[in-house]
C-alpha cells in the first residue's frame, strides 16, 4: 500500500479521536473542520472526487455553522 | 511513489503540528491554526489531484523497459520540492511562535510562496496555456487573495481580542507603528 494512504488513515483515526476527546465546543467546530479536510483529502485519494466535493461542502461550512448557531442559541438561553 | 504524492504525504505530516497547536493553543491561535490547514490541504488536493490526473493519462511503452528521468523531471522535483519546504516552515514556524499575531504571519506566507511554485509545477509539466496549468495558476491566486483577506481580518480579531481596539496606543505612536 502507498505510505500516503497509511498517513492519511492514521491522521483520519487521530482526528476522530481528537474531536471526540476536545471538550470545548467552539474549539470542537474547529477540529472538526480539520477532521472533515483531511476526510476529504481520504475520499479523493480513494477516487471517490463527488464524495469528497460533498463532504467538503458539508463538513466545513454546513456543520460549523449549525454547530455555531446551536452553541450561540445555547447561551442566548 | 512519485514527486507528487512524496509532497502530498510530507504535507500531511506537516498537519500534526498545526493540529497540535489547533487543539493546545488559545481559541485566537487554533483560529490561526485552521486558517493555514486549510491552505495546507488545497495544495494537498492539487498535487493528489495531478498525480491521479498523471496515472489515467499512462499508456503502456512499447520496447522501453525503464522510466528515463528527464531534465522536466528534476525541475518538477526542484519547485514541489520548494513548495512543499515553505508550507512545511510554516507548520513548524506556527509550532514555534509564542503569540497568535507571531503565528499569523506564517499562516499569512503559506498562502503565497508554495502555492506559487506548485502551481509553476504544474505549468511545467502540462504548459501554461492548458486546463490544469490555467487552474493550478487560478488556485495559487485565490489562496493568495482568498488568504490575505483573511489573514487581515484574523489579524484584526487578535488585535481586537487582546488590545479592546484596533488604535494604536501611545507607546506604538512613539515607535512608529
Amino acid at each position: 500500500m502507498n505510505v500516503i494512504y497509511v498517513v492519511t488513515i492514521v491522521l483520519v483515526g487521530a482526528g476522530a479521536l481528537a474531536v471526540v476527546l476536545v471538550r470545548d465546543l467552539v474549539r470542537l467546530t474547529m477540529v472538526a473542520s480539520l477532521y472533515t479536510l483531511l476526510l476529504v483529502v481520504f475520499f479523493l485519494l480513494l477516487h471517490a472526487p463527488d464524495v469528497a466535493l460533498s463532504e467538503l461542502v458539508v463538513g466545513t461550512i454546513a456543520y460549523p455553522v449549525v454547530l455555531l448557531a446551536a452553541i450561540l442559541l445555547g447561551k442566548a438561553d | 511513489m512519485n514527486v507528487w504524492f512524496v509532497g502530498a504525504t510530507a504535507l500531511l505530516v506537516g498537519l500534526v503540528p498545526v493540529a497540535w497547536v489547533l487543539i493546545r493553543g488559545d481559541i485566537l491561535e487554533a483560529l490561526v491554526a485552521l486558517q493555514l490547514a486549510g491552505t495546507v490541504v488545497a495544495i494537498v488536493l492539487l498535487l493528489i489531484g495531478e498525480e491521479l490526473r498523471r496515472r489515467a493519462d499512462l499508456r503502456p511503452l512499447h520496447g522501453q523497459s525503464r522510466a528515463v528521468t528527464t531534465t522536466l523531471d528534476y525541475a518538477l522535483y526542484v519547485l514541489v520540492g520548494i513548495g512543499v519546504t515553505a508550507e512545511l516552515v510554516a507548520c513548524v514556524g506556527l509550532l514555534a511562535m509564542g503569540r497568535a499575531i507571531d503565528r499569523l504571519h506564517y499562516a499569512s506566507a503559506a498562502t503565497g510562496i508554495g502555492p506559487a511554485f506548485i502551481a509553476a509545477a504544474v505549468c511545467t509539466r502540462e504548459g501554461v496555456v492548458s486546463a490544469q496549468g490555467l487552474a493550478a495558476i487560478l488556485i495559487a491566486v485565490v489562496l493568495a487573495v482568498a488568504g490575505g483577506t483573511l489573514g487581515l481580518a484574523v489579524a484584526r480579531i487578535v488585535r481586537l481580542r487582546t488590545h479592546g481596539t484596533l488604535e494604536p496606543s501611545a507607546a506604538e505612536r512613539e515607535r512608529g507603528g
